[in-house]
């Protein structure tokens, strides 16, 4: 599947049929999930309202990983196999990535003031997403910085596997600095144990935060793959002799 | 390689510049934040741990712009290739030699930040001990951004902005440490995990720098 893909001109045709797909997907489960989450399900007993913000927090939250396994990944197969596609992949993965966590920290902020009165606490979940917005964007300056971008491919991609390593460490140090300096928990917000009711709106929004994952960074590859192609093609019409017979 | 690294040394020491440069910062900085604070002892006191830390990482990270530029710019490196050294033994030499070079003048400063911060001999002892185990943490990651942005411009900027966010277990380890040290010595939870943490750096960081440094001798 991978090494099939692999060939931008089969990714291109891929993408001609996977976008739209994704893009459908990411529509319905989002208009399906907004009507569930905004109307269908019943204000918290704790929280009110209020917790409607879950339904498009958590699902973010889970994007900022899920984009980082995916940079990783991608990261990995272009350090081995040098391969074209790995490294707009990766890139691809990034941007979405780091948007998807503002998304998670401006949503669990405004969270946060209606459920603790603070727009932010330093407690263990937040400040380990905030360390993750940090990595994604020195990794996205490696990109902006180094001009050549075959070279800050490499670079890059290097940096993302010495961050996939560190960034359990560094939620492992940030839950265990929290754990001696807070033993009085802040509310449970977001705990499992929620109610059931919540259970087909929250999982609706992460169907369709995965698609829209999708369709995104599928658009942006091919998009890289089309921008590649443009700069490599002829500027000039090809040279031609004309012979005349007198 | 022993012949490398006695080359490094010589050249770091003969060239004062770079490791005086962070030892002043050092030094400075934190005089600094003590008349910002307007010599409150009570406050300096509590916060000392981690301003020092801060301001060692800063120090050090400042001086790596340079590191492997210069040895690139002036072709020293394509030698090392040509003698046959292994990216590895080249990294490997660059940290020792930061190591004495820069990690160890700044230790033995911190008995200076401690008189000027007022501080308790154990208090600075502890931050010192936390200094000497989590600096090689310090120094391989900052070895690998400076690796990876060697040759770029604007590259300091770059390598503190690569360091910093692996710094944070660093921090708390060292923290968590100075605040058991007095109770539990050496071997208190923090204090090893900072240990543990230094020695995956190194394993992580060192094959990595040697990995970017070749990809930008290219």
């Amino acid at each position: 599947m991978i090494s099939y893909l692999a060939n931008p001109q089969r990714f291109l045709k891929f993408a001609r049929i996977a976008s739209p797909l994704f893009m459908f997907g990411a529509i319905s489960f989002l208009c399906f999930g907004l009507w569930q989450s905004l109307i269908v399900a019943p204000a918290d007993v704790k929280h009110g309202e209020a917790v409607r913000i879950m339904f498009v927090h958590v699902p973010a939250a889970y994007l900022s990983m899920l984009a980082y396994t995916a940079l990783f990944v991608a990261s990995l197969v272009s350090f081995i196999w040098r391969h074209n596609l790995a490294d707009y992949g990766a890139r691809a993965f990034a941007r979405i990535g780091i948007v998807f966590t503002a998304l998670c920290l401006v949503t669990g902020s405004i969270w946060g003031k209606t459920g603790w009165g603070t727009w932010w606490e330093w407690d263990g979940r937040m400040t380990s997403v905030l360390v993750l917005f940090f990595i994604y964007a020195a990794y996205l300056f490696l990109w902006v910085i180094i001009e050549d971008q075959k070279r800050a491919a490499r670079l890059a991609a290097i940096f993302a596997m010495i961050g996939m390593i560190n960034i359990p460490i560094i939620k492992f140090s940030v839950e265990w600095w929290n754990s001696l300096h807070q033993t009085a928990t802040i509310s449970n917000v977001g705990a499992p144990g929620l109610d059931t009711v919540y259970d087909v709106p929250l999982w609706t929004m992460i169907f369709a935060y995965t698609c829209l994952f999708g369709w995104l960074s599928i658009k942006q590859v091919a998009t890289d793959i089309n921008k590649a192609r443009i700069r490599r093609a002829p500027k000039t019409e090809g040279a031609t002799i004309k012979i005349e017979v007198v | 390689m022993t012949a490398l690294f006695k080359r490094d040394l010589k050249v770091l020491f003969r060239q004062p510049r770079g490791w005086l440069l962070a030892l002043t910062f050092f030094v400075m900085f934190l005089s600094i934040i003590a008349i910002a604070l307007q010599g409150d002892i009570r406050v300096l006191n509590r916060i000392a741990a981690p301003l020092i830390w801060l301001a060692a990482i800063f120090s050090l990270l400042l001086t790596f712009e340079s590191l492997f530029a210069a040895n690139i710019q002036n072709g020293t490196m394509e030698q090392y290739r040509l003698a046959g050294l292994s990216g590895l033994s080249i990294v490997l030499s660059k940290f020792v030699t930061v190591f004495v070079t820069s990690i160890l003048p700044l230790v033995l400063a911190t008995p200076i930040i401690g008189v000027l911060y007022q501080l308790s001999v154990m208090h600075i002892a502890s931050i010192a001990l936390s200094l000497l185990i989590g600096a090689p943490a310090v120094l391989a990651m900052g070895l690998a951004s400076a690796a990876l942005v060697s040759g770029q411009r604007s590259a300091g900027f770059l390598i503190i902005l690569l360091t910093l966010p692996f710094m944070v277990p660093v921090i708390i380890f060292a923290q968590a440490g100075i605040d058991a040290y007095p109770r539990e010595g050496l071997g208190n939870a923090g204090f090893l995990a900072l240990m543990g943490f230094s020695l995956l750096s190194f394993a992580i960081c060192i094959p990595a720098s040697a990995a970017a440094l070749k990809i930008n001798m290219e």
